[in-house]
């Protein structure tokens, strides 16, 4: 039996299909156009590969900020459950998942019997999120991918203010202006957006173990910041 | 929201009478008063004074979604975005040049009580002045702990001096016979509002908190006259008849919810249909059963000082927590959901630790959301649609393993 899952974030969408419990294919692109039809054609270039079509699939599910917007999904579940769920396939031991996406970002506690127990979400402002730091990339015009290894070249990060993301971005754009180093720049960026999400975590109790999720997984810096904060 | 109830005919017709009564009255000598929601409204009744609600119609101005619009002409005058949405949309209205909800009135004098909050003072201040009407504040200190007689004491002595004030003001004279008439009428209308509020315990409820929103209006500006009783008489004999015939407010009730505290008016409908095809039903909340007391007929102005300045508005973080539980607990509510109204910020204060706090003494599953309760200019849908998704999918995950 194959299913599949979709996940339309605010920047990439993702496809993944099971054959049986096993993941057998995978696909993430940049989320792009109308969800309706984007969310189709990704999930059928993941079909493409393994020779399969729309309805071969017994049970798709949608989930992620467009979750509703996806025609063709049986069900739509919040990305809040689904990490809970997927834990339970991916790392059982894991209590708190901190996810680092697009838009949001998000600590969720799950319990023995892998339920969400409790969770939080960033407020509105992007500050704290993955848009946050591609938003400094644009400006310090410098690869999102290349950030985090830079950050860790550095001895003495510079403070930076995230209350609002408006207001960061000047901030370093001044910086930069003054002449300050861009490594530092980026450093104090990592710093501040984990500081920002630590203060978010403590509102649920942070438990071991613990998993990141999301772009922001991908940066090194950040999850390497958000250890040092968790101790 | 349920079906259509037959007494909302009867509320439209009241509230546009009320509303053409202000200039009626002003023409034959009544004076009109600007007062606010949790005020000791009974004493101007019995005064023969005309009481309007300024927050009235910023809730008006923000249920038909034009309070954005509103506050704009506020904000073009250096009132802040930052500032209550009512005040925003009553100072906005006043320098107006279009008035989609009518003309709000302007006030002969005001009086106010700041026992919910520190920006209707000021709001009413900034109206004194604008309107060169004379303006009184009846000061009610924060409760934080232990209540004190000497707190009850205060109050008490300010009722005596405002009663000073309107007679002089408006030269109607004060009775206390009649004040105990106007409080028996007040107490008849809210026993029978808390009465209607209870039959949301029933399972499954006949009426919930998204319909006690619509049908709170006459107790808020009418508690002290006939009216009220009459209005939540019919109330009460439509909801006794809906549960008769097996009329709910939802199709499919699984869960109960308490949720803080006002609604976001301009988007009553979509969070009662969201919460409606999660089979939820919300059945209480600290706001609309903040009109839900009782007087003491036999000392009338000491009952009129603990009922208005004893209210949770006016109390700290300890009693607000016991209180939303208590209500969990009498509604047996499933979980909680709070909202944190950038309007208002006694009501916001805190509320991501009392949601902790609740959920941790409750064992039940809470969710805080960001919006403003009139302004949808700071409302994202998708943002709170996903807070409370994963709260209802909570609900069901314990539904599931039984615990709830
Ligand atoms: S909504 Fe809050 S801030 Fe505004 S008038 Fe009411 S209590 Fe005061």
């Amino acid at each position: 039996m194959y299913v599949a899952g979709i996940d339309i974030g605010s920047i990439y969408s993702k496809v993944v299909i099971l054959q049986d419990n096993q993941l057998i294919a995978s696909l993430v692109q940049r989320t792009g156009g109308e969800i309706k039809t984007a969310s189709r054609r990704i999930l059928e270039e993941a079909l493409e590969t393994l020779g399969l079509k729309l309805y071969d699939l017994a049970a798709v599910v949608a989930t992620g900020y467009g979750r509703i917007s996806v025609p063709f999904a049986e069900k739509q579940v919040t990305e809040i459950t689904c990490f809970g769920r997927a834990m339970v396939h991916l790392y059982p031991e894991v209590r708190t998942v901190i996810d680092i996406g697009g838009q949001d970002s998000k600590g969720i506690k799950i319990d023995e019997n892998h339920k969400v127990e409790d969770f939080v979400m960033n407020d509105k402002c992007a500050a704290g999120t993955g848009r946050f730091l591609e938003v400094m990339a644009n400006a310090l015009e410098v690869s999102l991918e290349d950030m985090g290894p830079l950050a860790l070249q550095s001895k003495s990060p510079e403070v930076i203010g995230i209350t609002c993301t408006v207001f960061a971005e000047s901030q370093v754009v001044s910086l930069v202006a003054e002449g300050r180093s861009k490594i530092d720049i980026i450093a104090g960026i990592h710093q501040a957006i984990a500081e920002r999400i630590y203060g978010m975590l403590k509102m649920i109790k942070i438990e071991d173990r613990i998993a990141v999720t999301g772009g922001g997984a991908k940066n090194i810096a950040l999850v390497k910041a958000l250890e040092k904060k968790i101790g | 929201m349920s079906a259509p109830f037959k007494t909302a005919g009867l509320l439209k017709d009241l509230m546009a009478q009320y509303y053409a009564k202000g200039e009626e009255n002003r023409k034959l000598g009544i004076p009109v008063a600007w007062v606010t929601a949790v005020f000791p409204v009974e004493i101007i009744y019995a005064m023969d004074i005309f009481p309007y609600y300024p927050e009235n119609f910023g809730a008006l101005a923000a249920a038909r979604k034009v309070a954005d619009k509103l506050s704009e002409y506020g904000e073009q005058q250096g009132y802040y975005n930052d500032l209550c949405g009512y005040a925003r949309c009553g100072i906005g209205d006043t320098y107006a040049d279009e008035h989609p909800v009518g003309k709000i009135l302007p006030p002969d004098l005001l009086v106010c009580c700041n026992t919910q909050c520190g920006s209707l003072p000021k709001w009413f201040e900034a109206a004194g002045r604008y309107h060169q009407a004379p303006y009184f504040l009846l000061d009610s200190p924060l409760i934080e702990g232990e209540v004190s007689s000497l707190g009850k004491a205060y109050f008490v002595e300010q009722l005596w001096e405002m009663v000073d004030f309107l007679e002089k003001t408006t030269g109607n004279k004060f009775d206390l016979n009649r004040l105990t008439e106007v409080l028996k009428l007040a107490s008849e209308a809210t026993r029978l509002w808390n009465d209607c509020l209870d039959m949301a315990a029933l399972k499954p409820a006949p009426f919930g908190f998204f319909d006690a929103c619509f049908h709170m209006a006459p107790i808020v500006t009418w508690r002290g006259t006939q009216v009220a009783v009459d209005y939540y008489k019919a109330l009460k004999e439509e909801l006794d008849e809906r549960v008769a015939k097996g009329v709910t407010a939802i199709p499919n009730e699984r869960f109960k919810i308490y949720f803080d505290h006002i609604p976001v008016w301009p988007r009553l409908r979509w969070f009662s249909d969201l919460f409606a095809d999660h089979d939820a039903l919300v059945v209480a909340s600290q706001y609309t059963h903040s009109w839900a007391h009782k007087f003491d007929l036999s000392r009338p102005m000491e009952s009129l000082a603990e009922v208005y300045t004893e209210q949770f508005v006016n109390r700290g973080f300890e009693y607000r927590i016991k209180l939303k539980m208590e209500f969990m607990e009498r509604y047996n509510c499933d979980g909680f959901v709070l909202f944190s109204n950038r309007s208002c910020k006694p009501n916001s204060f805190g509320l991501y630790d009392k949601r902790q706090v609740i959920a941790e003494r409750t064992g039940k599953p809470g969710v805080v959301f960001e919006a403003d309760m009139s302004d949808q200019r700071f409302f994202s849908a998708g943002q709170i649609q996903t807070r409370l998704e994963a709260f209802f999918e909570q609900l069901e995950q314990n539904s599931r393993r039984g615990k709830t």
